[in-house]
């Protein structure tokens, strides 16, 4: 127990450390899941946890910063719970939702109220101007978040998993109806969060062109991603050379202006 | 341009690298009070001090970059190549001001950059590749979370760094007549588009609610869910998101309080038999 506590410390320092610590690589249950499952000596089971878990966190990223729930220690928990319980997917789901959402008090904690002081003390580094303190300063914030949180994974780990186990075992058959209902809703919040986050009332209607093509038509979200990309290359063509005639609307020179301006983007997406 | 593309010394190559290795680190010690600032000054912190070779114009200059910054981080380098050039033509011959015009520039480019980056690479290139790494780990396929990770990631790193070495290249001129020419907005709202697409499709295919009811009427059994698919496939899933993205919009819910409302009611409904 002790060297599988320590494996998923390990994980959960550096999903956090690859995160914000160096890298700023997007951390995502659908490869954290896998990494816990390998620790734990079930791939498979893993891959699977991850995969459901990611299905209901898909809306849930960082907006400026603030994060409406922690979402490695969302993977982290409920893929470990899941397999060492073996209570299978909808249970590390159903657990990985209430996980989440408290351990964004740990990470406020640490972003709303300890990192205030590490800049304190850099600003007053620089007013000394002592720029190796700074540095210095820097690299502990950047190792201490991750650290945290590794070290609270392993305290759970150690002490958690057996009371976890007792109200999992203690608990009546329609509990697991319940679970299950549950992480097929949950990904319904997900789809809302992020049309809410892109919304743009002039595009809406191509979420139901999205649907459709996924209901009935049966395509897959490779062919629907390929098709969306074409209107969206065309949308955006169009639309820039249209506020560009706006803004010089006196003829002929208009149209010239849009080839250069066609140059000037080609430049720019290249 | 294309001119300018060949014309990077040696010692420009090793200021980008500074910048983008640096960059990683910009989350590091993130507060809601300054959000990235003060990690921002110190990735500058090398190149401010090649530029000034005074201590008080150096320490002043890291001190402006530990100003209040945010934006998503794929357009950092862009932003901090930017920052370099006007800091240059400051420490070559000192402009008025340069407090107010470095500080605005990076206030103004940080928002629209933040919209373009988290609507292309939140919004849209995220869903699709994970999406497509759905499919493979739903079936318990290795494939799937590795496809993601390089699907994702690739484009992902590739912008950053060239973005880093063209905000060097070009400095503030440029990006500011991309932005006032309104070419940022356009592929914004392209990606968009795209994005919504993709959340369209992923509603029907990864939200797998439905009524699992079944009752008769009149000794004909009557089956809910058939009879709502007959209307239109996917109406559940399509109703229930709609109904939050009012509860989201119109009625100012806050993604926490719809979690766990959904949270309640579908375990009610799914404890009673329901629905799935």
């Amino acid at each position: 127990m002790v060297i599988q506590a320590l494996l998923i410390a390990i994980i959960m320092f550096l999903t956090k450390f690859l995160d914000w610590g160096f890298f700023n690589i997007n951390i995502r249950p659908i490869w954290i899941g896998p990494l816990v499952g390998l620790a734990l000596g079930d791939l498979r089971e893993g891959i699977l946890m991850g995969a459901a878990i990611e299905a209901v966190f898909l809306g849930t990223f960082s907006v400026g910063g603030s994060v409406p729930s922690d979402i490695s220690s969302a993977a982290v928990f409920g893929t470990a719970f899941g397999i060492l319980l073996n209570k299978g997917t909808s249970a590390a789901v159903a657990l990985s939702i209430p996980i989440g959402l408290l351990a964004v008090l740990l990470f406020n904690l640490i972003a709303g109220v300890i990192f205030n002081f590490v800049v304190d003390f850099e600003d007053r580094a620089i007013n000394n101007h002592n720029d190796k303190l700074f540095t210095a300063a820097h690299y502990f914030a950047i190792i201490f978040y991750p650290l945290v949180f590794g070290i609270a994974a392993f305290i759970i780990m150690m002490v958690g998993v057996e009371p976890v186990k007792n109200l999992m075992d203690n608990m009546p058959a329609f509990v697991n109806n319940a679970l299950t209902a549950m992480s097929a809703a949950l990904p319904a919040v997900g789809m809302a969060i992020l049309v809410n986050s892109m919304w743009d009332k002039q595009l809406i209607p191509f979420f139901f062109v999205g649907f459709v093509l996924a209901a009935y038509l049966n395509l897959g979200t490779m062919p629907i991603a390929v098709l969306g990309a074409a209107f969206a290359v065309y949308y955006i063509l169009t639309d820039f050379s249209k506020r560009k005639n706006h803004q010089n609307p006196d003829g002929p020179a208009a149209g010239k202006s849009g080839n250069a301006n066609s140059e000037e983007m080609e430049d720019f997406l290249s | 341009m294309s001119n300018q593309t060949k014309n990077l010394t040696a010692e420009d190559k090793k200021n980008i690298h500074s910048i983008f290795w640096r960059g990683f680190t910009v989350m590091g010690e993130m507060t809601y009070v300054r959000m990235q600032g003060p990690g921002f000054g110190w990735t500058m912190m090398p190149l401010m001090r090649k530029l000034y070779k005074d201590d008080d114009q150096y320490y002043a200059a890291v001190k402006r970059h530990m100003q209040y910054f945010n934006t998503n981080p794929v357009f950092l380098p862009f932003l901090q190549g930017i920052v370099y050039q006007m800091e240059k033509e400051n420490a070559e011959k000192p402009v008025e001001n340069i407090e107010e015009s470095v500080q605005g520039l990076k206030v103004g480019l940080m928002g629209p950059l933040a919209g373009l980056g988290d609507s292309f690479f939140t919004g849209t290139w995220r869903v699709i590749t994970t999406g497509v790494a759905l499919g493979l780990a739903a079936k318990g396929n290795i494939l799937g979370p590795i496809l993601f990770l390089l699907l994702f990631h690739i484009p992902y790193y590739l912008v950053r760094y060239y973005g880093g070495v063209l905000g060097y290249k070009v400095g503030a001129n440029y990006i500011a007549e991309a932005q006032s020419s309104g070419l940022l907005k356009s592929i914004t709202k392209g990606c968009s588009m795209l994005g919504l697409i993709m959340i369209g499709a992923m509603s029907f295919l990864n939200v797998p609610l439905k009524f699992t009811v079944n009752t008769k009427f009149g000794g004909v059994p009557f089956k809910l869910q058939d009879t709502l698919d007959g209307i239109l496939k996917g109406i559940v899933p399509l109703a229930v998101i709609w109904f939050l993205i009012w509860l989201l919009r119109k009625k100012k819910v806050s993604t926490t309080a719809v979690l766990i409302s959904v949270i309640v009611v579908s375990a009610v409904l799914g404890g009673l038999g329901i629905i799935i």
